[in-house]
Formats: C-alpha cells, structure tokens, sequence
C-alpha cells in the first residue's frame, strides 16, 4: 500500500521541516530573547505550512491566526516590557551538560521507537484508504459536535481559557499592589 | 524515505530539542517558548496522524491543544513578568516559595 502523500511533495515537506528544525535550534540556543522570539515565529508559520502540505487546512489556519498571530506577538510584547530585553545569565556547564544529556537520551528512545515502527513498515500498514477528504471544516466540526467523543474536551477550553484570564488578571493586579 | 517519515523524525527532534531548551535555559521567558516548541511538537504528530489514518479526530484534538497551549502561554508570561519584576535579571531557578 502506498502511502497518501504523493512523492512530490517529499521535497516541500522535507524544506518546511528543516525550517522547523533549525527554527526551533535557534529558539533554543539563541541568548537574546528578542531573536528567540523571532524564531520561535519562523518555526510557528513552517509548521503551519507542514500542516497545510498534510491536509489540514483548518489546522494550519488556526496555527498561522492564533499561534503566530496571537501567542508568538504576545511573547513578543512581554520581551520589549522586560527590562533590558529579558538578559538571562549564562548557563553553567553542569545545566548545559544535563540538558544535553536528556535531550540525546529523549531523541535516542524516540529515533528507537520510530525506527522500529518504520522498519516494519508500521506506518504504511496505518494508512486508511480514504473515502472522503479529510481536514474540512465540516468534518473537524463533525469531530466536536457530532461524533461526541471531543464534546467535553472542547467545552472544556471555554472554563480554561476564563481560569487563564482571571488569573493572568490576578497576577497583574498583586502586582500593582505590590509595586 | 516518505514524507510521513520526515514529519515524524522531526517531530521528534523538535520535542527532544524543546526538552533540552527547558532544562537548559534560565530565562523563564525562554523556559516557555521551548515548552510551545514541545507542544507544536506533539501537534505535528497528531496532525499527521489524522492525515496517515484518513481521520479528522486528529486535527480535532490538535485544535484543542492550541487553545491550551494559548493559556498556558498568557499564565507562563505573567508569571515571568513577576519573576522579572522581582529581580533582574530573573533566573528560573531563585524562587523558592509561592505564596497565594
């Protein structure tokens, strides 16, 4: 069974990827919060373009409006309210050489597992042959409301997003008081 | 190799990397920005999956954990804000105790 995604997509997907990848490199080893920032919204519209390249179109709108849009510009708004740019001291070798550590040995048992899935060939044998297409806005709307099984989930993010609210609200108002 | 391959070994790398980025960072600012990483991460998987299942629970799913990772990011950022407001510059590791 061949697998859905044609063949020549692999390049587009596999360029979007390695944007994502040296994005996210950069998020993490950049000093200067100001161009982690930036990064971190170059990786945010790559994996939005992944999510466009995989069918999910909805998906990939709703990275690009209120991941890049919303979250990404928020952290950049904090960045030019911390005092002198957010500076961070530097880390010694002992945190270098832990979080080094953890992420080999994180990357290690996941390229284990992923290999192992597919080198049987785990992943073709998944492929579902599909009727309809997927990733319409009916059909993730079909998900929450019909289907039933992501009914709660979703009312639920409604009390979330209040409970974050109030308390970024909270923060800001001890704060104040405080000041 | 086929395009599914790629999505899912760099889904991985960007989680591992995201993991090394919160051990390794001190500015809690930065500490949030590799926990989006780890949760854009954990995304992808999920949008590819629903892709290589024929399946829109997936995406479903993937639009719930933007909404968190959006709450997760106003309560982080606040809680920076304080921690920067406190002592500069702020290092994640200082506070001790929480008080509310």
């Amino acid at each position: 069974m061949t697998l859905i995604t044609p063949p020549a997509l692999l390049w587009p997907v596999s360029a979007a990827c390695l944007v994502a990848f040296a994005a996210a490199a950069g998020v993490v080893i950049e000093r200067r919060a100001m161009r982690a920032v930036v990064a971190l919204l170059a990786h945010s519209l790559a994996i939005a373009a992944l999510y466009a390249l995989l069918a999910a179109d909805l998906v990939a709108v709703g990275q690009v409006l209120i991941y890049s849009g919303a979250i990404v510009v928020l952290f950049l708004f904090v960045v030019t309210l911390l005092p002198a740019g957010g500076a961070e001291p530097f880390s010694d070798w002992r945190r270098i050489a832990a979080g080094a550590i953890v992420g080999l040995v994180l990357l290690a048992a996941l390229a284990t597992v992923i290999s192992g899935a597919l080198s049987q060939n785990a992943l073709a044998a998944a492929v579902q042959v599909q009727t309809t297409p997927i990733g319409s806005v009916a059909g993730v709307g079909h998900q929450f409301f019909d289907a039933g099984k992501l009914l709660v989930p979703f009312e639920l993010t409604a009390p979330l997003l209040l409970v974050a609210i109030i308390g970024a609200v909270a923060l800001w108002r001890r704060q104040g008081a405080t000041a | 190799m086929t395009a599914e391959a790629v999505v899912l070994l760099t889904s991985a790398a960007i989680f591992a990397l995201g993991a090394t980025g919160v051990l390794l960072r001190r500015n809690p600012v930065a500490v949030l920005m590799c926990v989006e990483l780890m949760l854009n991460a954990a995304n992808l998987l999920l949008v590819l999956g629903s892709h290589v299942q024929g399946n829109d629970a997936g995406q479903a799913t993937a639009l719930i954990v933007l909404v968190i990772a959006a709450a997760e990011a106003v309560v982080g950022l606040g809680l920076a804000l304080v921690l920067f407001h406190h002592r500069e510059p702020a290092d994640i590791d200082e506070p001790r105790t929480v008080r509310g």
